[in-house]
C-alpha cells in the first residue's frame, strides 16, 4: 500500500492503519529499536509504542515522509526507553555512537533548538552523500561499523576513518560558526 | 555547545536524508573510462613490442645462417697481402 493511502487510514481513524503500517515498515522499525535496545522484549514493546504514537500524532500532522516519520517516532521512544532502563539496557553499538558524539561537545553552552536543526542540516548539505549516508548510519540509526561496512564493501577501518573526518569537519563547521564546542 | 545539544542535533535531521540514508545503494566499482583505455594501450603496446622482438630474433638468425657459409658479400674485401709487394719489384 501507498504511504499516502496509510496516512490517510490514520486519518480516517482506522485500525487498518496499524495493520498496514507493520505490514510495511514492522521490520525496519525493529531494526531502529534493536539497534538502541538490548532486549528483544523491549524492541517489540517500542515498536507497538511506535505505533501508537504514530495513531496519536496522524491526525494533526501528515507527513511527506511516512518512513523517516515512523523512524524517528521509534528512534525517540527506543531512546527514552534506554534512558529509563539506564544505560546497561543499551545496545553496544548504540553506546559507542552516542560516546562519540558526546565527545564533540564539551562546552556548558547551549543553543537553541531551531538554531541547532539548522546548523545540523546546513552541515549536512554540505558534505558528499556517502559520508552523510555514512554519518546518519551510525550516528542516527546507530548501525554497528561492521555493518555499515559490509553494505558498503568496505573495510570497518576505512568506515572508522570516514567517520572520524567527518566529525572532525562537523568540529570545525560548528567552531567556524562561532559555537565553542 | 554541549553535550546534550549534540544529541539532539542529531534528532533535528531532516527527513530527506534520512530517506537517503536508507535508500542509498553503494556504488559499484566501475574502471574509469580512461583506465580501460590506458590498459588496452599497455596491451597493444606490449603484444607488438614482443611480437616486434620475436621478428627481429628471427631475422637475425636466418641472417647468422649465411654469414657461416662464408659467402656474404657485405664482408669487407681481404686485405692485399704482404708478400705482393716483393712482388710488384720483380
Amino acid at each position: 500500500m501507498e504511504d499516502e493511502a496509510i496516512i490517510a487510514l490514520y486519518w480516517a481513524r482506522s485500525e487498518e492503519a496499524i495493520s498496514e503500517t507493520d505490514r510495511k515498515y514492522g521490520r525496519l522499525l525493529a531494526q531502529v529499536a534493536r539497534n538502541i535496545l538490548q532486549n528483544r522484549q523491549d524492541v517489540e514493546e517500542c515498536v507497538n509504542d511506535s505505533y501508537l504514537g504514530a495513531w496519536n500524532a496522524m491526525p494533526p500532522q501528515r507527513p511527506a515522509l511516512l518512513r523517516s516519520f515512523l523512524c524517528r517516532i521509534t528512534r525517540n521512544l527506543a531512546l527514552d526507553r534506554s534512558d529509563y532502563h539506564h544505560a546497561a539496557r543499551r545496545s553496544v553499538s548504540c553506546t559507542a555512537s552516542l560516546e562519540e558524539l558526546d565527545r564533540l561537545g564539551d562546552s556548558r553552552e547551549s543553543v537553541e533548538e531551531v538554531l541547532l536543526a539548522q546548523l545540523m542540516n546546513n552541515f549536512l548539505a554540505g558534505l558528499k552523500p556517502e559520508q552523510r549516508v555514512i554519518f546518519l548510519r551510525r550516528y542516527w540509526f546507530f548501525q554497528p561499523v561492521k555493518e555499515i561496512a559490509q553494505f558498503l564493501g568496505w573495510t570497518e577501518n576505512r568506515v572508522s576513518a570516514s567517520l572520524s573526518r567527518t566529525r572532525r569537519k562537523l568540529r570545525d563547521y560548528l567552531e567556524q560558526e562561532g559555537y565553542t564546542i | 555547545m554541549n553535550r546534550e545539544d549534540m544529541r539532539r542535533m542529531l534528532t533535528l535531521v531532516d527527513d530527506r536524508y534520512l530517506d537517503e540514508a536508507q535508500d542509498w545503494r553503494p556504488q559499484r566499482r566501475r574502471w574509469p573510462r580512461w583506465a580501460a583505455l590506458a590498459a588496452c594501450l599497455c596491451l597493444v603496446v606490449g603484444l607488438g613490442g614482443f611480437a616486434l622482438s620475436q621478428w627481429r630474433v628471427g631475422n637475425a638468425n636466418s641472417s647468422g645462417g649465411l654469414d657461416s657459409s662464408g659467402g656474404s658479400d657485405d664482408g669487407p674485401p681481404p686485405p692485399a697481402s704482404a708478400a705482393t709487394p716483393g712482388q710488384s719489384y720483380s
